[in-house]
């Protein structure tokens, strides 16, 4: 399969990116990984005039972590080194599983979080974890820089919220609170390289059998990513019990919007919601 | 013309008619310790630069979406799918295909002995990526569990379905890498 051609842009600074991007236009596709870019092309899903690609911006190699400020991982930093990283395997374990579950070992070799962030799909892996986690986008333009969090990135299948001439340049992922325990379960019909029927991202933290703080996203089964506003309610300030956790499991199966396709049905979706909403819950709480 | 001058195998794809009035771009590159300078379209990929341009035909076009690894090569010491990777993306790189895999005196790799060894091949398609895969693996990890060694080769395909074989001359390498180390 032979890709459509295109004109190739790699700039080596961060204002020729913006320039490219603002008088290209929509005739150009901003290109990090290309692990899901290129595919597109070839299968006739995209289509661009021009690719605009981050490989030579040194720049958004970064991935660093301090206690005050968390971890900031540069938009062009690929998925294995993320997993990799000391800090994100001691204080961001959520997300190294996630990333360790995510593709192939050489897709994780040239794909990126913000890749994975900023094709908007439902089911990202990476999503639900960095949303439980409180993650924030650093957005940039030739205007300046904004922050945005990232439930707010994604607006729908595919859509983001980027004005013409900005470009996701950072993730930034607040430290986790030393009590918090965190979990995230994928399930898909084939138990690897695929994408996923219903992934969930659970973060809790409790005091003296009370639910303090408590995060769940629920992936695949709405547009974009969604956070289970309705379980949360009956979590917080509650004292933990079995019962508890299925009625905020149920409320979870209530709330997500999934649809059917050839991984699974609306129904089955929605069981898989409440059972790995409850699964994730006990898992983080130590309720069994 | 699927051979050229002097009788080699160049690949049953031809590039396009008007790829010559294209853009291209000059690269550096490093394949299996050969030094190559290229120019490439922005749209060839990796694979079939190896290919059609370099003649080096061990790496496989499968898929071409990055489902396979039939392609897989190593880019800097890492696997990549070369069906996914752009070649003007890999300009002043290393690439080590599987030609390059066994030793520059034609030593096998021990990942290769074992394939032999215990009939790791049917139809050989996925071979190549398979072993590139597996060199990548012992790599990381020198003494790997069965369920590691299955999730390290999830993104190499055999449509044979072959799999026991393969994951039996991967264990096998790594025990005798170990003994080899004493």
């Amino acid at each position: 399969m032979r890709l459509p051609r295109f004109e190739y842009h790699a700039p080596e600074r961060i204002e020729q990116v913006f320039d490219l991007m603002e008088s290209l236009g929509s005739a150009a596709e901003l290109m990090a990984g290309g692990t899901d870019l290129l595919p597109g092309l070839k299968l006739g899903k995209r289509s661009c005039d021009h690719i605009v690609s981050l490989s030579r911006l040194s720049e958004l190699k970064e991935l660093s972590f301090n206690e005050a400020k968390g971890l900031r991982i540069g938009a062009g930093t690929v998925l294995a080194d993320v997993a990799a990283h000391g800090p994100v395997r001691d204080r961001y374990r959520m997300l190294a599983s996630a990333i360790a579950d995510l593709a192939t070992v050489q897709v994780r070799h040239r794909a990126t979080v913000a890749g994975n962030l900023c094709n908007a799909s439902p089911c990202a892996d990476t999503a639900p974890p960095l949303m439980a986690m409180g993650a924030i986008i650093e957005i940039s333009s030739s205007g300046g820089r904004r922050d945005i969090p990232l439930e707010e990135l994604m607006v729908g299948p595919g859509s983001i919220a980027l004005e013409k001439g900005e470009i996701v340049t950072a993730i930034i992922v607040p430290t986790p609170r030393l009590e918090s325990r965190s979990t995230y379960i994928k399930f898909s019909p084939r138990s690897k390289v695929d994408i996923a029927a219903v992934n969930v991202a659970v973060s809790t933290t409790t005091t003296r059998g009370r639910v303090d703080e408590v995060e769940i996203f629920l992936g695949t089964v709405a547009p974009t990513p969604i956070r289970a506003r309705r379980a949360e309610v009956l979590l917080k300030g509650s004292h933990l019990s079995e019962s508890l956790l299925a009625s905020a499991a149920a409320a979870a199966r209530d709330e997500c919007l999934p649809i059917t396709d050839f991984r699974a049905t609306e129904e089955y979706k929605r069981h898989l919601v409440e059972v790995l909403t409850k699964r994730a819950l006990m898992t983080t709480t130590g309720i069994a | 013309m699927n051979f050229d001058a002097t009788n080699r195998w160049v690949g049953c794809f031809t590039q396009p008619a008007d790829a010559k009035q294209m853009k291209h771009h000059v690269i550096r590159i490093t394949v299996n310790g050969d030094r190559h300078t290229l120019a490439v379209a922005p749209h060839w990929t990796l694979v079939e630069v190896l290919r059609e341009h370099l003649r080096l035909t061990g790496t496989k076009h499968g898929c071409g979406t990055g489902d396979c690894g039939a392609c897989t090569v190593l880019l800097d010491g890492r696997s990549v799918n070369s069906c996914l990777t752009l070649a003007v993306e890999v300009d002043g790189r290393e690439i080590t295909t599987i030609e390059g895999i066994a030793s520059s005196g034609g030593e096998l790799h021990p990942v290769q002995d074992a394939f032999i060894a215990h009939g790791a091949t049917q139809c050989g398609f996925c071979t190549p990526g398979m072993v590139v895969s597996s060199v990548q693996l012992l790599a990381t990890n020198s003494r790997p569990e069965e369920q590691e060694i299955r999730h390290a080769l999830g993104g190499n395909l055999c449509r044979c379905t072959g799999y026991t074989k393969i994951v039996e001359a991967i264990a096998a390498a790594a025990t005798q890498g170990e003994e080899a180390e004493g």
